[in-house]
This record gives structure tokens, C-alpha cells and sequence, in this order.
């Protein structure tokens, strides 16, 4: 099974969300929730590197998108939302799931 | 209390909200001191411009609205509300997909000010 990622931090605060995308595996998947949503905006740099990331599954917790204020059509193309219930199912389909604190 | 006298006193927000409790501390702390008759104005720089972003539905999350605690700012007689630039070009936000507007001030501009402040107070 492949790695599941982990990114809760803003990538404009810390480097988790860099580091992460320099170390992620092609086939692996990386899943931005609470402030990590950031990484996925359009228009920015973080986003820019995202959807350049395109070895990856890339995914986005739609709940922690929408409490600040962002819908989908904020985020860059080739990035997926999903729910607590898709959470749990990534979380089932991969091994290890590495957090990036 | 003469103009003289009051002290003047910034909050610099620097925080996305929800991840942190720090933007929504601040705010309350803000809200309280505002009382006691000093020149208090906030400023939102770096991650805390997130603050403002409209349309927040925290509720899943059980944590209090930042943009609704920011809006409630405009209740309070503060010397200003300022938000800067550059963040929020960096961040892809425009000044009316915001819930206020505020005075949008070039990173220089928001330098000196900061510089020309009796006490920051940073979160």
C-alpha cells in the first residue's frame, strides 16, 4: 500500500506543506485538512507547487475548506474533495499515514 | 481620559483562524480591552488576513465564527482597521471577498505604523 499525507499547517506559516510535497512518492496521496486547506488555493504559490504535484493523489476535507470561507472553485485543477467518511476511507486504502506536523 | 494621555495600542493579527486559537483569543481580548479608552486599532497581516475571509462556516468545527467576531469590530470605536497588501495578493484574496473593508496598506506603510505604536501586541 502506499502513503497516505497527512497536512494540517498553513503553507504560509510552516514548511510541513513544502517538505511534504518535496518527500511524497509518486502514487502516494496527500490530504490537506484544517489549515493545510491553504496549500490548495488558486493563484498562489503553495497552489501553483499542488498542482504541479501531479504523481500524487491530492485531495482536499471539504468541512475544513468550507469553515473558512472556501468553496471548490477557489482550488487548482487535479485536486479532489472529501468528506470525514472519504477521510476514513483514504485512511483505510493506505499504509503507512504519515502526518506532517 | 485626554488624547494625550491614551496609550496607543495595536493587535497584529497574524493567524489563520480555526487551526489555532489564537485569532479568536485575540479578538475577545480585543473586544474587552477596547473598553477602558486607549487607541486601539488592529491590524491583519501574513496568515491572519484568512480572518477576514467571507462566507466562514466554522459550525462543523463547534468553533466561533472569526468573521463574525471581526464584523463585530466595527462596533467598537477603534482607530483603525488595517489589513496589508501584499498578504493579501500572496494569498489570492481580493479586498471584496472580505466581511469588512478595511484600510489596505502597503507592507511599508503597515511597518511604520506598527513602529509608531505605544504597545503591539502580536498573535
Amino acid at each position: 500500500m502506499s502513503t497516505l499525507h497527512l497536512i494540517n499547517k498553513s503553507p504560509f506559516e510552516k514548511d510541513a506543506f513544502d517538505s511534504c510535497l518535496r518527500h511524497a512518492l509518486p502514487g502516494s496521496a496527500v490530504l490537506l485538512i484544517e489549515d493545510g486547506i491553504y496549500g490548495a488555493l488558486r493563484g498562489t504559490a503553495p497552489g501553483d507547487c499542488l498542482e504541479q504535484a501531479t504523481e500524487q493523489q491530492r485531495y482536499v476535507l471539504v468541512e475544513d475548506l468550507r469553515a473558512r470561507g472556501f468553496g471548490p472553485e477557489a482550488l487548482v485543477t487535479g485536486v479532489q474533495l472529501v468528506d470525514y467518511d472519504g477521510f476514513v476511507d483514504l485512511a483505510v486504502a493506505h499504509e503507512p499515514v504519515q502526518s506532517w506536523l | 481620559m485626554a488624547a494625550a494621555n491614551k496609550k496607543r495600542i495595536l493587535y497584529v493579527q497574524r493567524r489563520a483562524p480555526y487551526g489555532t486559537l489564537y485569532a479568536q483569543e485575540a479578538l475577545e481580548m480585543l473586544s474587552m480591552g477596547a473598553a477602558f479608552g486607549q487607541r486601539v486599532g488592529i491590524a491583519f497581516l501574513d496568515d491572519g488576513v484568512f480572518q477576514l475571509k467571507a462566507e466562514q462556516t466554522p459550525g462543523a468545527l463547534g468553533m466561533k465564527n472569526s468573521g463574525r467576531m471581526v464584523r463585530a469590530l466595527e462596533l467598537h470605536d477603534l482607530e483603525g482597521i488595517y489589513v496589508e497588501q501584499e498578504s493579501l495578493v500572496e494569498r489570492n484574496l481580493e479586498p471584496g471577498q472580505l466581511v469588512l473593508a478595511g484600510k489596505v496598506l502597503p507592507r511599508v506603510e503597515l511597518s511604520q505604523l506598527m513602529a509608531e505604536q505605544d504597545l503591539v501586541l502580536s498573535f
